[in-house]
């Protein structure tokens, strides 16, 4: 598997990861609620479909809010998480994953003039 | 069934007598085209033993013949009627209100045989033109039945003139075919006089509305009428009026229903009326203010509202450089939804608007400025708390929650308080009443964009920078607004302060007499001192084109993010050499760190012409920082249209 740092990932919402099976992403999602064993967690994303996070290390922080989770997709539809970054909403600006979801969109149906996957196709 | 026609009813309406619910056979109908104005159909009559073919429809009937409701044999009742009696003597006979009793196809033909009424055949004299009162005396009742029909025959109730001399008629049945009338109306508005001065020669004019309980109409009259008149008429009294001239009203000038106008002339006669009690007071056809949105613009329109809030006066200076007062103010009405009404000149001046007072304008106009907004026109009647029944419905209802909820008043006040209220008069003190009774905040939703908005207003002309060039914008006769999403390129830093008039508002630049004084040429006046201020030159870029803008004092600051003293300050130590490296580069690093910073601007383009060059003038009004989340929400609003097509 390429390293996940290295390449390209696409931004996809929750629907779209079955399409993106062995493929790195990243998945902007709201933290609905933690796994007792801090292995994984669940999001929602900006369309309120959810999603699972599975985690190779156990938390070691409490997580809320809204959260980017770059990882790869496994053949279930979860994602394997390589790093992850919570977006702080007490620091004054607030994340709006509606909107979010809205502008995903628009990159996805109009890929043709957002050509983030180039080197993945190549 | 056969109909009864009303037998003798053309003969005594050809005597000038009053004839009420005749029922009369079409004989033929013509359509008269007139240069100007509606066509007017005359007819021809029958009531069974006569015809006559003087008979008119008024306007408003035109309707029943264009769609051919009244056609040759039709049987029609005739409701409410006038006769004009034409300076050869011949009467005319204005049907203002009928109805079709028997539709032309119901009926076989013409009924009776009826001839051609000819006075001379009835050895009736015709009635001597010196004497025209006969004319219309109230002989109704007994040459004729009077029928107990729907009629709203205002003419029957109303009291004959002082002079005896004709009978009072309705302000409705007022049209250019008579000439021999009284009416019996409530002066609404009273403009001042106003002169004029042409090649054509000079003169003056006043003009005033009047109404009654059937209709209201534009009265104007002209130099001698001015001085014979003009003082006679106090607004808000009622008079006597009779033998003006009637002509198509120019709607331009007039939001008065009514389709002609009234001209003074030299037989006119204005006597006051003592009594005024069934003369209603002023006619208004209120629009709501949630509805102005849809009209369009230029539209005169009358409106009530609660008078929630004013700002101070000012004075601004027109184009024709006439210095007039001006002052804002807005409106709420019962949609909850606020407008912004400016008032000019006298209207502004004496314009209380203490203790949020209900105000009615009738005959404001409507203009799309700042999305919509109300100005007072020159026309317009401006009423405070006037005394008609929905400014009390208005009141009741502005004022029902405070008295429901008084630790709500103390809420309200504290809310009042911190709100923004430099250029507004919010009166602290009184109660607000714009809480509905549940208690619910109405904050009314303003149909005029306010200045401070953050992403700009849904009517924002918003254009990228390449847009502005394709589409010539500023090459019309008036300049071009538009708002931009751009970044900052480049500032030029040479000339971007100036030595303004010290005095308030004048930033005329100063001229350095060197000698420690400075000459304003606009105030005529040397100073002492002088302000700094801003004019800089800065070419704004988005993906598409760069654009050289000119910004001034406040919009220079907000970009530079320091006030032009400061700045001055700066620039005048590099000129003295006091710590001259040190100073540069801080003037110099405030324009450094003001580069590619991204705002919304909204700008206005002129093509304007130097020395025989012309080119784009775009003057910056406003600067705000982008709302990324509003920018979006366009964005994508944008790419799913666009893709739609």
């Amino acid at each position: 598997m390429a390293n996940v740092y290295e390449s390209p990932k696409a931004r996809v919402n929750s629907s779209m990861l079955p399409q993106y099976a062995g493929r790195p992403v990243c998945l902007v999602g709201r933290v609905e609620k933690v796994h007792p064993t801090g292995k994984s967690f669940f999001v929602s994303d900006g369309e309120g479909k959810p999603a699972t996070v599975e985690l190779n290390e156990p938390l070691e922080e409490e997580l809320s809010g809204v959260i980017e989770v770059v990882g790869t997709v496994t053949n279930k539809g979860t994602v394997i998480a390589t790093t992850y970054h919570i977006l702080r909403e007490d620091k004054g600006t607030s994340f709006d994953l509606e909107l979010y979801n809205e502008a995903l969109k628009i990159v996805h149906d109009f890929s043709q003039y957002y050509p983030f996957e180039v080197s993945m196709s190549a | 069934m056969t109909t009864k026609l009303t037998e003798g009813a053309i003969e005594a309406l050809t005597k000038g007598n009053t004839v009420n619910n005749a029922v009369l056979q079409v004989v033929n109908i013509r359509k008269i085209e007139s240069g100007s104005g509606p066509a007017r159909f005359r007819l021809m009559m029958s009531d069974g033993l006569h015809t006559m073919s003087a008979f008119m429809l008024s306007t408003q009937l035109n309707p029943m013949a264009e769609q051919n409701l009244v056609a040759p044999n039709c049987v029609c009742l005739i409701k409410k009627n006038v006769t004009n009696v034409l300076k050869d003597g011949r009467r005319v006979v204005i049907i203002l209100d009928m109805e079709v009793l028997r539709p032309a196809e119901e009926v076989p033909g013409k009924i009776g045989d009826p001839t051609p009424y000819v006075e001379g055949q009835t050895k009736v004299a015709p009635a001597p033109p010196s004497a025209p009162s006969r004319t219309l005396q109230p002989q109704n009742g007994h040459s004729i039945p009077v029928s107990k029909g729907p009629s709203r025959d205002f003419a029957k109730k109303a009291p004959s003139t002082p002079g005896g001399s004709s009978k009072v008629v309705p302000i409705a049945s007022l049209n250019p075919y008579q000439s021999k009338w009284t009416v019996r109306a409530r002066v609404t508005n009273k403009s001042g006089i106003r002169t004029w001065s042409n090649s054509r020669g000079d003169g003056k004019l006043f003009s005033m509305e009047i109404v009654d309980e059937s209709g209201e109409i534009r009265v104007t009259g002209f130099n001698q009428e001015v001085d014979k008149f003009f003082s006679l008429i106090e607004p808000g009294k009622v008079y006597y009026i009779s033998k003006g001239t009637l002509k198509i009203a120019n709607k331009q000038y007039t939001s008065l229903k009514n389709d002609y106008e009234m001209t003074l002339n030299g037989e006119s006669t204005i006597i006051p009326c003592e009594d005024t009690q069934d003369v209603p007071m002023v006619q208004c056809n209120f629009v709501s203010i949630s509805d102005l949105e849809t009209r369009d613009k230029d539209a005169i329109v009358d409106v009530i509202g609660v008078c929630r809030s004013v700002e101070d006066i000012t004075r601004i200076t027109t184009k024709s450089s006439r210095e007039v007062s001006k002052r804002t103010l807005s409106l709420m009405d019962m949609s909850g939804k606020v407008i912004t009404v400016t008032l000019w000149g006298e209207e502004a001046e004496k314009f209380d608007g203490t203790g949020q007072p209900i105000m009615a304008i009738k005959g404001a106009r409507l203009s799309d400025f700042g999305g919509r907004s109300l100005s007072a026109l020159f026309s317009s009647t401006v009423m405070i708390n006037p005394d008609i029944p929905e400014a009390y419905k208005l009141r009741g209802w502005s004022c029902k929650s405070v008295a429901l909820n008084p630790p709500l008043v103390t809420k309200l006040h504290a809310d009042l308080m911190t709100e923004k209220t430099s250029s507004y008069t919010l009166f602290p003190f009184v109660p607000i009443c714009r809480y509905d009774k549940e208690g619910h905040a109405l904050d009314g939703q303003s149909m005029t964009e306010l200045k401070s908005g953050g992403g700009g207003g849904v009517n924002t002309n918003w254009k990228t920078l390449m847009d502005v060039k394709m589409e010539h914008l500023g090459h019309g006769d008036k300049a071009d607004y538009f708002s931009c999403v751009a970044t900052i390129v480049y500032l030029k830093k040479e000339n971007s302060l100036y030595q303004a008039c010290p005095s308030q508002d004048c930033n005329k630049k100063v001229v350095d007499q060197h000698n420690g004084m400075f000459r304003c040429e606009k105030c005529d006046k040397e100073f002492p001192n002088f302000k700094y201020r801003l004019i800089l030159s800065a070419n704004i870029a988005d993906f598409g084109d760069n654009q050289w803008v000119t910004c001034f004092q406040e919009s220079a600051e907000t970009i530079l993010g320091q006030n032009a003293a400061y700045l001055g300050q700066l620039k005048d130590s590099v000129s003295l050499c006091v710590s001259l490296l040190q100073n540069e580069a801080a003037f110099e690093e405030v324009f450094q760190q003001a580069n590619f910073k991204t705002y919304i601007f909204r700008n206005r383009v002129k093509l304007e012409t130097y020395n025989d060059e012309s080119r784009i003038k775009a003057t910056v009004m406003d600067v705000k920082p982008v709302d990324h989340k509003e920018y979006s929400k366009r964005l994508i609003m944008n790419i799913r249209k666009l893709s739609a097509q």
